[in-house]
């Protein structure tokens, strides 16, 4: 390497240092409260008061139903605990509890939504933008985040019935234990003296 | 000394404990007819499972354990307190099988919580559970608020032998008709016509809140259920928060009002006399303590600016309030916020409210509104003894139904109770603050278990020590039955165990 392409190299990292450094110091000011990227509903219960009426980025599955009122708005409940990509029945595997947040939006936000979590469905995954309220003076006093944006990132899909595990074993079993038990009682009745 | 238990009065204990798992493994094939209807394949074969289990149980009972004699009096209260116990283990069958629960003490958990009407849940994943296993969630709750050997009096005449122990027992007193079993079937007549009404009105309300008709008559039915029978399980995690609507907020207020009010009250009304509802003194007591704690949580959250408004702080405030005084446990608010943004004397309140809980002989759990004037008259009739002349003589009454006379033994029985629930709420509170939670918590947590709320903080949770779910189902099981039936079968094992 020349002396002159090695200072060249160095002045290059000297400005990408720069530049890198200026992204992170001005991050703060354009990326959604969580500093990064999305924030968890669980933070923002428990910091309800540093993120009240301040714009945040959620993500979650779409669950249940999509509650739509008048005047073109709707409610939907957006989970983010695991269960929204590995559903409890499907994957046996239990890592979290229920958690979730309730999004008001306009009804063509929800143009894209076509799974909502259910037991027959994984929801669709989305990504909402908006404002943090812990007590939203237009919903009643709701926590909410009433939204701004909503962007459908990943579609849900239709799942199948649970896994069978023992259970058809189990079943089979106690039904011929039960049919035992009620041919003795049948034949208990029967040899009992009329009365 | 305790009296050993006799032979015959195991045998009449299992039988009549068999026939309750009759009616509950019949009462399975509800949820499963509708899974078989939705295709969920599974979930009917979970419960099909259970009800194998209890018909199996009945039969075995029924082979083994012939007896036409008569139970005595601790027979029939240790029926009902064992009833529970046995009923919570086949109840959890379906629900461990879901794949929903940690382990079968979770599922135990909810499935006493259901039976005992509480609400606390440490369910898993529930916005994903199958339609048939939900609705058997909220129908354990509907069976054990209306009492599940009321049901077995109400089926089972021929075999109601030891009725009034067993209905006492359940922790209601009162006989609306002379008879048990006519009462029974009245308390089953009461709550099937306010279900047609409560699900119609809720089913309304669901409707104009957005939700399709066909999902909306499946979540006005499982809220009825939890609402009327002071429950508290919801259809979906976000409990009745999850609707964003007064009038969902407005119809479950209804529904929890009419479920905490004594059943004889409601015979009254349907009577004809409807005078009773100004002069019934748990009517009266209730409106006190009702306004009281309403106001003092209202005006607490209004100091603290906690609410924007006064719809929010009805939809919040008011709502947790009646909530938790009925007994319910619905929430318009997550657990938490009870702690991060309610100041401490509303929470105070709250834990105030769920401990005085609704009226006796109702669906409602805690100390009971007539136990609470009686107390307050007891000390009120003291003071008076105590300046009036020694030569005096001091008659107090009180207005139930009729003219009743306040004596030395009523005091007595409801001071006992009123203590049990006290003592009762520290304990488990004791127990909780062991594993680090705060005291102010572990309280409310405690008082919402024992008084069969539902109301949760945030301590409730699938990740809870073990020793902290089983204080609370026993606080579920005991403040259920009111202590007395659990305490007589306590003191029968050890009576048997003990060998005299």
């Amino acid at each position: 390497m020349t002396r002159a392409s090695f200072s060249r190299t160095l002045k290059l990292g000297a400005i990408s240092a720069f530049l890198l450094a200026a992204f992170i110091l001005a991050l703060p000011a354009v990326a959604p409260a969580s500093g990064s990227g999305t924030i968890s509903s669980e933070e923002l219960i428990e910091n309800s008061d540093r993120y009240n009426e301040r714009k945040v980025r959620y993500r979650g599955e779409v669950v249940g139903d999509i509650l739509r009122r008048r005047g073109g708005y709707a409610w939907i409940a957006v989970n983010d605990d695991p269960y929204g990509r590995r559903p409890t029945r499907r994957y046996a595997e239990l890592k979290g509890g229920n958690t979730g947040l309730g999004v008001f939006c306009r009804e063509e936000q929800l143009e894209d939504v076509e799974h909502l979590g259910s037991y027959r469905e994984v929801g669709d995954l989305v990504e909402v933008e908006g404002t943090f309220y812990k007590a939203s003076p237009e919903h009643g006093g709701d926590l909410c985040i009433v939204a701004d944006h909503v962007e459908v990132i990943l579609k849900g899909h239709r799942v199948n019935d649970a896994r069978y595990g023992w259970e058809p074993l189990l079943a089979v079993a106690l039904g011929l234990a039960s049919l035992l038990v009620a041919a003795l009682l049948y034949w208990q009745a029967r040899s009992r003296p009329a009365a | 000394m305790i009296v050993r238990p006799r032979r015959s009065d195991i045998i009449v204990i299992l039988r009549n404990v068999g026939k309750v798992l009759l009616v509950l493994g019949a009462a399975m094939l509800l949820p499963m007819t509708l899974s078989l209807c939705l295709a969920e394949w599974k979930p009917a074969l979970d419960l099909f499972i259970g009800a194998l289990c209890c018909f199996l149980f009945w039969g075995v009972t029924h082979l083994t354990c012939n007896s036409s004699e008569k139970p005595s009096w601790i027979a029939g209260m240790a029926t009902v307190a064992l009833s529970w116990l046995v009923a919570m283990i086949l109840a959890a069958i379906p629900l461990f099988l879901s794949g929903h629960f940690g382990s079968f003490l979770d599922a135990c958990f909810d499935a006493m919580s259901g039976l005992a009407t509480t609400g606390l849940t440490v369910i898993h994943d529930l916005d994903h559970l199958a339609y048939g296993t939900n609705l058997w969630r909220h129908l354990i709750m509907f069976l054990g608020g209306q009492g599940i050997v009321v049901i077995v009096l109400t089926f089972f005449v021929a075999g109601s032998s030891g009725a009034t122990q067993m209905y006492i027992g359940e922790g209601r007193e009162e006989r609306i008709f002379p008879n048990v079993i006519s009462t029974a079937r009245f308390i089953w007549v009461v709550s099937l016509v306010y279900f047609l009404i409560g699900t119609s009105v809720i089913w309304s309300s669901l409707l104009n809140a957005g939700l399709p008709a066909a999902r909306g008559l499946f979540h006005s039915s499982c809220l009825f259920m939890a609402g009327y029978d002071t429950g508290g399980f919801t259809p979906q995690s976000q409990s009745v928060f999850y609707y964003h609507s007064i009038w969902v907020e407005c119809a479950t207020i209804m529904v929890m009002i009419l479920g905490m009010l004594n059943f004889a009250l409601h015979h009254e009304v349907w009577s004809g006399n409807r005078r009773e509802l100004y002069r019934n003194v748990e009517v009266k007591t209730l409106g006190v303590t009702l306004f009281a704690t309403t106001l003092i949580a209202t005006l607490g959250l209004a100091a603290t600016g906690t609410y924007p408004g006064a719809e929010a702080l009805f939809r919040k405030g008011v709502y947790q309030i009646i909530s938790g005084h009925s007994g319910t446990g619905f929430m318009t608010i997550y657990g938490r916020q009870f702690v991060l943004q309610w100041a401490p004397i509303v929470m105070f309140i709250v834990i105030v409210a769920m401990g005085l809980g609704g009226a006796a002989c109702s669906t409602a759990g805690g100390i009971k509104a007539l136990r609470v004037n009686i107390s307050a008259r007891a000390i009120w009739i003291e003071v008076k003894k105590l300046l009036a002349p020694p030569s005096a003589v001091l008659e107090h009454h009180y207005h139930h139904c009729r003219k009743r006379l306040i004596t030395a033994w009523v005091v007595r029985a409801v001071l006992v109770i009123t203590a049990c629930y006290i003592l009762a709420y520290l304990v488990g509170a004791i127990v909780v603050t062991i594993y680090g939670y705060p005291i102010s918590q572990a309280l409310f947590e405690s008082t919402s278990a024992c008084a069969n709320v539902g109301l949760t903080c945030g301590i409730t949770s699938p990740y809870m020590p073990a020793l902290v779910k089983v204080t609370f189902i026993v606080q579920m099981w005991a403040g259920r039955l009111e202590f007395m039936s659990v305490f007589l079968l306590i003191a029968m094992v050890i009576g048997t165990l003990r060998g005299r």
